[in-house]
């Protein structure tokens, strides 16, 4: 199979509390090969978190439609890792507790495996630590293995770096980037960050503003490991900065 | 750190043991200035104790059997809670809709005092089930409305964690639902189990078995024997504290995971 998910004139309503309809996904498509790391970018509030639940399942699309693997999403059938913006782990769950989590819920807990996810994300000797123990960019590595934990066929990042120091946000990227290349697991990462599109994706799409639509499509054609600094990457950044500011002119 | 930690506890015992000291002599210069044969001093239950102790009371019952008596009562009354009040709990945490169409019985049921169910529970019951509708009275509704309170905590987003690994409701229940609203179920166990401990003599009045903490300080007061009467409420008192101290020592292991254990 050639793509992994299909994404076919997807349009999404919502009514918010005083009863009027508003419009978050206007009359989306595009597919994603497997294997791909495509990344959206958008201005915040444009719908990007809709749009990674409708295909996670979580959210049914208004009208158009969703194929995971051929088949309209459901978290029942399909494996997927979805990596979310807010803080997600449980808090009376210890590092190796909440990477097995998806494994036990899916009846197949092996020790073996989150052994293994917990040396990919190099949280070894953190293993009985509770998350509140943790540092920011520690509890990400903690969802991330979770969300690998269960070998899914797709994974979804929302905005996965958002609440971190630059710092700490640029080691992750590196960390990102090595288990791509070690899994070539099929990923959609959204973010309003830039520079963590352009040095992760094999394609970038923008978004518009609410309601979203794909503004415009970049291949990312630089090498990896990619370097920030380098003239070709600024070249790429600026471009898809610029598109951004179109949608929002304070950028 | 750990010696700090020791020197803190060291002078809180420290402490406590002065002010008792204290309460104990204000009591006795309390008794001397009354001088009445019916305000006993220190000694005097310390000796009743005793006696109770190495001779049983007036009948010859032991101290042990009052009190493995009430305990076990109220354990049972406490049992019938927790089974009926952590799934009630649960079921009108989850669904408002069932909450707020039994609020018009919950609510007002709540303010009925246990002492008041007492005539009822007379006539329609008899031996320990009256004993165990006191004692459930009592300590239900902290279960109950804790174990709704900590259902309604849980962080959407947990929920959507589990939906995404393909959990069905029954996992999404046990394991996020629930997990997150544990302390809280504990935290509603030791208060109704405390509760519930406090009805003792109560449900004790109308049990009519002739062993019980609070059946003893029943009979001592029919027979004026006040420092009797004392050893029996000094009893409750410190029996409510062991296990509340219990409580929340299993609550300290059980909830690590937390940064502290709120009282
Ligand atoms: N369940 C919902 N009900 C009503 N409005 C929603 C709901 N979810 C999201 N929205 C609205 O949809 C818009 C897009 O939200 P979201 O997808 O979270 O944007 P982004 O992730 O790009 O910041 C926002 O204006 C938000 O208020
Ligand atoms: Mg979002």
């Amino acid at each position: 199979m050639k793509y992994k998910v299909e994404v076919e004139k997807v349009s999404k309503f919502f009514v918010n509390p005083n009863g009027e309809r508003l419009q978050v996904l206007d009359n989306i498509s595009f597919k994603v090969y497997d294997g791909e790391f495509l990344c959206f970018v958008g201005p915040s509030g444009c719908g990007k978190t809709t749009l990674l639940r409708i295909i996670a399942g979580l959210e049914k699309p208004s009208s158009g439609r969703v194929r995971v693997e051929g088949e309209t999403p459901n978290p029942k059938k399909i494996r997927i890792g979805f990596v979310f913006q807010e803080e997600a782990l449980f808090p009376w769950r210890n590092v190796w507790d909440n990477i097995k989590f998806g494994l036990e819920v899916r009846g197949n807990y092996n020790p073996k495996i989150v052994e293994d996810v917990v040396r990919l994300v190099g949280l070894e000797n953190f293993k009985s630590y509770y998350p509140h123990q943790l540092s920011g960019g520690m509890r990400k590595r903690v969802a991330i293995a979770r969300a690998l934990a269960v070998n899914p066929s797709i994974i979804l990042m929302d905005e996965p770096f958002g609440d971190l120091d630059a710092q700490t946000r640029w080691i992750m990227h590196k960390e990102l980037y090595s288990i791509h290349e070690k899994l070539k697991k099929t990923t959609i990462l959204v973010t309003h960050n830039v520079e963590e599109a352009v040095y992760l994706a094999d394609r970038v799409l923008v978004l518009t503003r609410r309601p979203a639509k794909v503004k415009k499509e970049i291949f990312i054609g630089l090498e990896r490991p990619r370097n920030k600094l380098s003239s070709q990457f600024i070249r790429f950044r600026e471009e898809i900065i610029g598109f951004l500011r179109e949608e929002v002119p304070e950028i | 750190m750990a010696s700090k930690f020791l020197g803190k506890s060291y002078k809180t015992f420290l402490n406590n043991f002065v002010s008792l000291t204290i309460f104990l002599f204000l009591w006795e210069i309390l008794s001397i200035t009354i001088s009445s044969p019916f305000f006993p001093n220190p000694l005097d239950v310390w000796e009743a104790f005793l006696i109770l102790l190495l001779k049983g009371d007036v009948e010859g019952i032991s101290l042990t059997t009052h009190i493995v008596a009430s305990v076990s009562r109220v354990l049972l009354g406490f049992g019938l809670a927790v089974v009926t009040g952590i799934p009630l709990g649960l079921v009108m945490g989850l669904k408002r809709v069932a909450y707020g169409s039994v609020r018009s019985i919950l609510e007002p049921l709540r303010f009925i005092p246990p002492i008041a169910w007492i005539p009822l529970a007379i006539i329609l019951l008899t031996g320990c089930a009256r004993y165990m509708l006191i004692i459930w009275l009592g300590a239900f509704f902290p279960i109950l409305l804790n174990t709704m309170a900590g259902v309604q905590t849980v962080n959407p987003t947990l929920i959507d964690v589990a939906k995404v690994f393909g959990a069905d409701k029954k996992t999404i229940v046990v394991k996020t639902v629930f997990s997150n609203a544990l302390p809280e179920v504990f935290a509603g166990m030791r208060i109704g189990l405390g509760v519930g401990w406090m009805c003792i003599v109560a449900a004790e009045m109308i049990g009519g078995e002739m062993a019980g903490l609070g059946w003893l300080i029943l009979k001592y007061g029919e027979l004026l024997n006040v420092s009797g009467m004392i050893v029996g409420m000094v009893l409750i008192g410190i029996i409510g504290l062991l296990m509340n101290e219990t409580f929340l020592r299993v609550e300290k292991r059980v909830f690590r995971w937390r940064r502290e254990v709120t009282l």
